[in-house]
Order: structure tokens, then sequence, then C-alpha cells
């Protein structure tokens, strides 16, 4: 499609240039400059026509990631660019995302950097205590599960069916964190199909077994993160939440996380009304606190089972979130792509349907679960702020990354249906591609720190992310900071090379580098920078 | 001052204090002076002014004799002692001594380590220095107020304009409420090189209920505008400017000012600021489920959200005409709105000397009656209200903690700087912030007998912003809804004790020693670069 004139705004700016309709993305130049801003159709939640007050010829858009621009292309042929963009920010069906149109060559190693069985060995598994089982490898136990799957080795395939049906949708309890050296473990599960009466004596044994793998010899907890009310309703559908009375060695409590629908509601409210007027922050709050109570139960060395309704929302959040508080690998970039593979994308968050991706998932289960996930890791950077490898700025990164589907990671509601979909021969890996990419959200403040984080859990520690919700753009402290390293860099470099030049040699007093968290950086700017190279003169 | 007829008792023997659950924390004897209770125990030992103390209750719940002290910035300390006798002496010997007029008041006993007298003197400008720093022939300054008999709030010396006679400021100043008359704040420089104008912005109280209108006072505005369209920002609220505009009294009626625009941007006054101000407190101590709710009702975050809105609608107006702010008797957020507006525009007010010399010109020697203001706060039993707390001084301080978290390049100084600049006004050993006026402050001595904390604050490195660009000459516009103060308001909420840094202040660490290896690095390269050069 041809160029067109036009004015682009961010941020109240204007910028003159071109406006250009590719496959996949709009994307505006600015003058003859390269400087170019592309946003991918799939991205666009809103764009439409504004017609009080300003010209007609504006088009606002509004993307998923809550960023706001004002297109201005006068005269212009503006229903085209609408109906485009329109038409295209939401695929007809999963199949037709962009990531199954990528023209770069998909290998089997991407798809392999991360995965269950790796993650499963870096917590030592299979040992005395637990084992792997592939009865999920053809999805016949549970069809939104991943192929292996963690039980305790004393559980017999008998017993482990047996409590597949008695879960709802057979999501049975499995491991997904086991603690390095005492023996606590997160085990994650669907509500039990309990209804007013009923009981599964399977069932009942694997919980058994799984609070026997603990050294503590104290009871497991059963974390129901509803509230109450949610429960008792389920349980009216013969769904519901486990009978204390018949799971031994187990205690139960409920907790106050509200459902998706309350979710995609309260997120409305905080784009309509802000931070102060909405109860989104109650919400990250709930996850805090949640995660929190998770964490210190796994800390005694006890087992914690968490579950909810489906146990693939609510239950993803909190077991992550515990895991990451718990154990410093995860606050790593390769650990913490590794925890969204194994607690998000493995054991079946709908992320198709929660991000609403294409026309085949619908409007009422579309949630911001994952983002809530993030926010609660927002959370915990602006309490820890060394302890993390990453900065804010990478799970940004993460989710309008998951949402403009150019990869194919988050295409799916489960690893079946990613299959069924090819997801893993024709489209790239979002997490290895962030795996590679990673430089740029390096945390310079990080300092490796082993220990568990113990955040404070009140209500006046909860941030708005200003960043994320655009209310104040971009992170001008972090820029300066990471403007200086890679200054710092090149510096050390060119000094080093005028030190050889002059010495015949490296110098002794070549300056320390200081100790600035900064290693391995892979892409080393030019060493030589414009405007000190007057100084150098010949070399 | 005799207080030995304050403390009831000087030692207590046996005390232990309890920490934030109510378990005893250490046991160790309380010392009361004038001025201070020490808590020494063998593992810590804790100094508290009297002034900082807002609240002291007695809890003799279950037999036991506790004593609950809430400091005024929010700390809560609590002493279990041994019998109702000392609990009732230590309450009493606090509360009495927290009542002292100013000058019994610490910055009149206190003398500095000898390391004070090494400190630099920072160049922090009063109304005289700023005066001389003006160059402006149409600007003079006004010497009638040696006396403090022309307006008793005011300094002995402020800047009219030079067509302004003495006689006429003498004759029109009580037509104004505490006889305020207009006065510069600043000058704004605006156009090119060439062309440079400067905008004034001027200050007043309100027109107080005496005289329906005063030909002085009239003449007095005409000559500020020297001509040109002006602006008046009265910033009282919506339904008093009704009011007045009803009863004709009490406002300026457009006909008598007919060179000015009158603007209402309906501000809250005082007493609503500190009444948010108290709710937000109260907000703190809520349960999780009530937090978002009490803090939204406080109003507080809403109060500096408006502050810095009639800020920057003052800004954008006085860099096109004159301008002049007012609002009641004009010591509270008038000072609150001239003082941000300058933050907002010139960059030299984003400096840390900067920042003290606002302070000192637009605060201290304006007449913000410091003492009245930070004499209770949010804890005070109701029957010791008086009516005079304020916490405007603290909106302006967590104003600015905005603008520097939006525009980390513009500012020298920290949030750090802020909240200690709150905490020594709130109670010091310094004399800068003792004192209602600078009457007050002239017939105690307090320039001779007490010492300035300005060069202390001056000389302090962990105050300074590493990011800090001297070529910053953007204004620092208002941007997004502010956020709660966290480093105040969550200062002691914290259930570990494990201290946990603040990000920001983690991230202007190492920018510190980023800045520095930079330096050492091109320092370096330089050298090499002329070493090479000798060579060839």
């Amino acid at each position: 499609m041809e160029l067109i004139p036009c004015h682009f705004y961010e941020d109240g700016q204007r910028k003159d240039g071109t406006l250009q309709l590719d496959e996949n993305h709009l994307v505006f130049q600015v003058g003859r400059s390269r400087e170019k801003t592309k946003l991918a159709y799939q991205m666009i939640k809103l764009a439409q026509q504004d017609d009080q007050q300003r010209l007609i010829s504006q088009i606002d858009i509004i993307t998923k990631s809550f960023k706001k621009f004002t297109l201005d292309v006068s005269p212009a042929p503006l229903g085209t660019i609408l109906t485009r963009v329109n038409s295209r920010s939401k695929a007809p069906s999963l199949r037709e995302l962009p990531a199954f149109k990528t023209k770069e060559p998909v290998t089997v190693e991407e798809w392999d950097e991360f995965t269950l069985e790796t993650e499963y060995a870096m917590m030592k598994l299979p040992n005395n205590e637990w084992k792997i089982t592939d009865l999920n490898k053809n999805f016949g136990l549970c069809s939104t599960y991943p192929k292996v799957l963690a039980v305790p080795t004393t559980a017999t395939d008998f017993i482990i069916q047996g409590s597949a049906k008695f879960r709802s949708r057979q999501r049975l309890p499995i491991l997904t964190y086991l603690h390095g050296s005492n023996g606590g473990s997160i085990v994650r599960c669907a509500q039990p199909m309990a209804g007013a009466n009923n009981r599964s004596e399977m069932d009942e044994k694997l919980l058994e077994l799984c609070v026997d793998t603990s050294r503590s010899r104290s009871n497991g907890l059963i974390v129901d993160t509803r509230p109450m009310i949610n429960a008792m309703a389920n349980r009216a559908q013969g769904k519901g939440y486990e009978n204390v009375e018949h799971y031994q060695k187990c205690s139960f409590e409920f907790h106050g996380i509200e459902n998706i629908h309350v979710m995609r509601k309260s997120l409305e409210s905080l784009e309509q009304k802000g931070w102060l007027s909405s109860d989104w922050l109650k919400h990250i709050y709930a996850v805090l606190d949640v995660s929190n109570t998770v964490k210190k139960v796994v800390q005694e060395g006890r087992t914690v089972f968490v579950h909810c309704s489906d146990g693939w929302d609510r239950t993803s959040q909190v077991c992550a979130g515990a895991a990451l508080m718990l154990c410093p690998r995860y606050r790593t970039f390769s650990g913490f792509l590794s925890l969204i593979h194994k607690d998000w994308i493995s054991f079946g968050h709908k992320c198709a349907d929660r991000l609403n991706l294409s026309r085949e998932n619908s409007d009422g289960e579309a949630s911001p679960i994952f983002l809530q996930f993030l926010e609660f890791v927002y959370q915990l950077m602006q309490q820890f702020p060394q302890s993390f490898e990453f900065t804010s700025s990478f799970l940004i990164e993460i989710y309008e990354k998951a949402i403009s589907c150019s990869f194919g990671d988050f295409c799916g509601n489960s690893i079946k249906q990613r299959e069924e979909l090819g997801v893993f021969k024709l489209t790239k890996c979002l997490l290895t591609h962030l795996s590679k990419n990673r430089e740029q959200f390096r945390n310079h403040l990080y300092e490796e720190y082993p220990g568990v984080l113990e955040p404070e859990v009140d209500m006046c520690f909860i941030k708005f992310w200003s960043e994320m919700y655009h209310a104040v753009r971009g992170n001008l402290v972090n820029d300066a900071i990471e403007r200086l390293v890679h200054e710092n860099d090149s510096l050390r470099e060119t000094v080093k090379m005028l030190e050889e030049a002059v010495n015949g040699g490296p110098s002794t007093k070549d300056p320390e580098p200081e100790k600035n968290g900064v290693k391995n950086i892979e892409n080393v700017p030019p060493p030589i920078k414009k405007s000190t190279s007057g100084l150098l003169g010949p070399l | 001052m005799e207080f030995i007829d304050l403390i009831r008792t000087p030692n207590i023997d046996g005390v232990r204090l309890l920490d934030k659950n109510g378990q005893v924390d250490c046991q160790g004897k309380i010392a009361i002076t004038g001025h201070q209770l020490l808590f020494v125990a063998r593992e810590k030992e804790l100094i508290m002014d009297h002034k900082m103390v807002d609240a002291v209750e007695k809890d003799t719940d279950k037999g036991r004799n506790l004593v609950k002290m809430r400091q005024k910035n929010g700390k809560m300390v609590r002493f279990l002692l041994n019998s109702q006798g000392e609990a009732d002496d230590l309450c009493t010997s606090v509360q009495l001594c927290g009542m002292i007029k100013f000058t019994d008041t610490h910055p009149f006993y206190f003398n500095p380590p000898r390391s004070y007298e090494q400190l630099t003197k920072p160049n922090v400008l009063g109304t005289q220095a700023w005066f001389a720093t003006l160059r402006n022939k149409r600007w003079r300054l006004f010497e009638k107020n040696q006396n403090f008999e022309v307006c008793p709030t005011y300094p002995k010396f402020v800047v009219v304009p030079a067509a302004v006679k003495d006689d006429l400021i003498v004759k029109s100043a009580k037509f104004r409420d505490g006889a305020r008359f207009p006065i510069l704040s600043a000058l704004i420089a605006v156009g090119e090189q060439k062309q440079k104008i400067h905008n004034p912005l001027l200050r007043c109280s309100s027109i107080g209920f005496m005289e329906a209108r005063n030909k002085q006072d009239e003449e007095i505005l005409r000559l500020i505008s020297n001509g040109q369209k002006s602006v008046l920002i009265d910033i009282r609220s919506k339904s008093m400017i009704t009011e007045l505009k009803n009863k004709r009294k009490g406002i300026e009626t457009d006909s008598y000012y007919p060179l000015y625009k009158k603007e209402y941007p309906d501000l809250m006054n005082r007493y609503s600021v500190h009444n948010s101000f108290c709710k937000a407190w109260e907000a703190m101590s809520s349960k999780s489920d009530d937090f978002l709710d009490k803090l939204r009702k406080s109003g507080w975050l809403a109060a500096v959200d408006t502050t810095l809105w009639v800020a920057s609608l003052t800004a954008q107006a006085v860099r096109q005409a004159p301008v002049i702010v007012h609002g009641g008797d004009g010591i509270d957020m008038t000072l609150v709105v001239t003082s941000l507006t300058q933050i907002i525009l010139l960059p030299e007010a984003r400096t840390l000397v900067g920042l003290l010399s606002i302070i000192q010109r637009e605060w201290i020697e304006a007449g913000h009656p410091f003492f009245e203001r930070h004499q209770r706060s949010a804890w005070t039993q109701k029957n010791a209200i008086t009516g005079q707390e304020g916490s405007t001084f603290f909106l302006f301080l967590h104003a600015i903690q905005h603008l520097l978290l939006t525009h980390p390049l513009h500012f020298e100084f920290n949030s750090s700087f802020l909240l200690r600049l709150h905490d020594i006004a709130v109670s010091s050993e310094f004399g800068n912030f003792i004192g209602d006026n600078e009457k007050e402050r002239a017939r105690a001595g307090v320039a001779n007998k007490t010492y300035s904390v300005w060069p202390v604050l001056a000389s302090e490195e962990s105050f300074k912003n590493p990011l800090f660009g001297e070529t910053q000459m953007k204004p620092a516009w208002p941007l997004g809804p502010s956020d709660l103060w966290r480093q105040y308001w969550c200062r002691f909420q914290r259930a570990s004790s494990t201290q946990k840094d603040d990000i920001f202040d983690l991230q202007m660490a190492s920018l510190k020693k980023l800045k520095t290896e930079n330096e050492a690095l091109k320092l370096r390269m330089t050298e090499l670069a002329q070493l090479q050069r000798a060579a060839r």
C-alpha cells in the first residue's frame, strides 16, 4: 500500500511523516529519517474516528497495552485505514494469527530451550519422593495438562487416574514447585467434584501421599484461592471444595482472589477511573497476600495444595508468585521465562481465551490474569529493586509480545491445542526470543541474593504501575543508567585500545571496571564514540 | 525558663520498649531533659524531641502501665513502665515540655559540634539578597517595614514596583487582610534574547471586610500591571467567591480593577488540606480492604493534584502577563502556589540551594506560621486542637516530590532531601523554622541565638541527585496523577525489621557510581590522547 502523509501524536508530541499499512503493522515513518514506529494490528484494541472537538481526519488508537496514539491523515483515505485496522486487530481464528505467517525459519532447538523436563531437572526430579509420569503423553488423562507430570513415587497409576476423575476437568494434583532443601512443595490442581457429599478415596489418598513426601511431618495445607462464597456456589453445581474430614493430614483455608469476570471489570474501571477509584490494586494485593501465605507454608517444609475453580487462573498466579519469592533462580532472565513456561503455558492457563487473541475466543472469557501476575512481579521489584536480573520494562515487553502474537507460545489454551494448531512447527518461540534479546532489559542494580523474598504485605505498599498504564511514559532513570553503562563500556574499550597504542600493551593503570552488575554484555556498542573521537587523532 | 517545673521525674528505670507487634523489644531507662526524651538500653538508644510528639496516651488496660507516644512523623513509640505513678509522670512531663513557648525551644539551647563551623555557608537568598540579583529598574525594595509596623507578618524588606510610592502602600495596606499588600514573588523571563521581558508574579492577601473599595490599592494594582492586561488568581473556594460576589465585599470588583482578568481555580483552603492530611493518616492505619477507599476519600492525593494544577495554571498565566495570586490571609495556600510556580518555571529554583532560597523567602520570611502550624498534627485529641494546625508546607513538599519523580533530570536534590526538610520544619535543634514570622524572630533574636541548618543541608552529599543536568531549562510541568509518597507515609509502616531500600535511592546510588567511573575514564582517555600526541 502507498505512503500516506500523516501527523502522528504520541505523548502529546507531534511528529510529521508518512503512514504505511503493511501486512501486519501500521508503520509510521518520521520525515525522511529511519525512525519508524511499528504498531501491529493485533495490538490495537480500538481505532476510532474522533468526531468531537477535533478534526474529522483524526483517528484515535488505543492499544491493548494501554498506549494511546493519534493519527492525522488529511486529506485522507480514512475509511480505508479504519477498515483495514479494525478488520485485522483481531484474527478470525487462532490459525490466522501473525505468528503462523512468520517468514523466518522455525527451528526445533528454539522450542527445546524451555521445557517442563528441564524445569523438573532443575528441581532435581525425579528423586526418592517424586517421580515423573508420562500417563498424560497423549493427553488422555487431562487434556489441559502437559505430557509429563510430577507425582509422588508412591502414587500408583490407579490412584492418579482416580484422582483425575474427581477433579474438575481432570486437573489432578501435580507437583509444580519443590523446595531445594526442606522438601516443602507446591502442588496444584482444580477444585474437587465434591458437591454436597461426594468423595474419592483415590483423591484423598493422592493428597495424603503428597503430604507424606514432606520431611516436616506436619500437615499439608489446602489453599482454596477463592473467597468462600465462590466455592459454595460451585458446590451447588457438584464441584466445590475439599471436606477436610476426609482429607487426613490436611488443613484447609479459603482466600480472597476474585474470579475472571470481576478482574475484567476491575481493569475496565482502572482504565476509566484511575487507580485510586478502582479496586484493581486490591486484587493485586490479594495475589501477593495469597502467594505469601503459600510461600510461608513451603518455608516450613510442608506441602501446600493450591486450587481455584479450574486451577488455571488464580492457581497459576499464586503458584508462580510463591515460587518467585522462594527461589532466586526464578528472578533471573532464564528462570523467570522458565517459570512462565511452567505455570502458565504448560499447566494450561488459557492464554488465547484470556488474552482474547482471535474471534474464536469469546469476550466473556477474556481476563487480565496474566497481566495481574506481571503486575505482582512489578510490586516485588519495587520492594526488592536488587533482586531481579531484569527491569520492569522486561515485564512490559513480555506482555506486549504475548498479545501481539508474532510468536506462538501464547497462541492456544493448552499444550494440546498448540500441538493441534502446529505452533511448535510453524511459529517462532517467544520465550527463546526474549531470552536472546535480554540485554536491553538488564537491571543494573541486580545483586544475586540467595534468600527468600519477604515482602511487606500491606495495601499501602501496592503501587500503581504507571509505566504499564502509561500515566507517566518511560523510565528516565532506568534509561540514564542504561546509557551510562553502555557509555562506560565503550569508554573502557577505547581506553584499553589507547593504552595498548601508547604502551604497546595493556597497562596496569587500567581503571578497574566497577561492580555495577555489568557482565557478559553481548552487544558491545562500537568502541569509539563520535563525541570523543576528536581527542584521539589517528591511531 | 525553669524546666524543673515541667519535668516530674528526670529518670525512670526498668522501662521496656515495645516493638510494632506489642512485644518487648528491649529494657532500659528513660531520661527526660527539657527538650528531649532519651531511652537508653544496652542494644539501642532512642532520642525523641518533645516537640516531635503529637499525642501521649496512657493505657492501663489489664493492669499494665503502657505509655503510647505518637510522633508527628507518624511513628508510634510504646513504653511499658513499672508503676502508674511513673506512667503519669512520663506523660505529664512530655506533654508539658511539648507546650513551651518557641523562645524556650531547643534551638536556643543548642550548640553544634565543632565541625559545624567548617561547613561552607550556602548562598541562600533572603529577600534583600534576592532583590540584588534581579537588576531590574521596575522594582525596588520597600524599606518602611523595619519595625514591622506596616505589615506585622512581612519581613523588614519586601519588593514592590518602583512606581509605587511608600505613601501609597502605607495608606492602603490595611485594606487587605493582615495588611499583606501585593509584593513581588518572582520575575519570569519570557521571549527570546532581544525581546526578553520579565513578567512579575506577585502575592498578597485577599481584601478585608472593612471597606468595599480602596483607591490606593486599585492604584497599586494598576501600577503593577504597567498598562498590560494582567491576571488575578483568587484561589479561594468557589462557594466563598460566590458568596463574596453577592455581598460585593472582600473581593476585587471587576470595574475597579479593569486591567485584571480574574481566575477562580477553586483550590482547597488550609483547613480542608489539613483535614485531608489527618484523614490520609487514618487511612494509613486502616485495614487493607478499606485502605484505597479511605485514601481516596481523604482527598489528600486530589489536593496534591489540584495544587499542582493551580500552580501550572499560574505558571502558564505568568508566561503571558503579570500575575497576582491571593487567597485568604496569604500565608498558606498562596505561598504553596507562588513557590510551586517558581519550581515549575525556574531552573534555579530546582537546585538544592535554590529550593532553600525559595523556602527562606517564600515561606519563612513570607510569614508562614511554622510554629502554629506544626504545634499539633494528625493524632492530637480534639480538645487540644487550636485551629491553627496546618500541613500546607508538607503539601508543598509532596507536590515537589511528584515533579521530581516525573522529571528526574530537572532537580539537583532528591526526595530524601524533601523528607528531611519536612522533619526539620516540624522539630529541629536549628533555628530556621521556629517562630511564626520575622517580627517574632527579630524580637527573640533568633539570628544571633540559634544556628542555621542550611550549611548542614547543603553539605550533605546524599541529598544530591546524580541525574541532575544543569541544562534542564525547560519548565517541569506536572505530569500524570500523583502517587502516595511512600518514603513519608509508609516510613514506619513496615512489619518486618529488615530495612528495604527505596528503588529510587538505589538507582541514584548506582548512577553516582557510574558517573564517577565515567569521569575517571574520560580523564584517562584525555591523558592517553595527550601522551599519544606527545609521542608522535
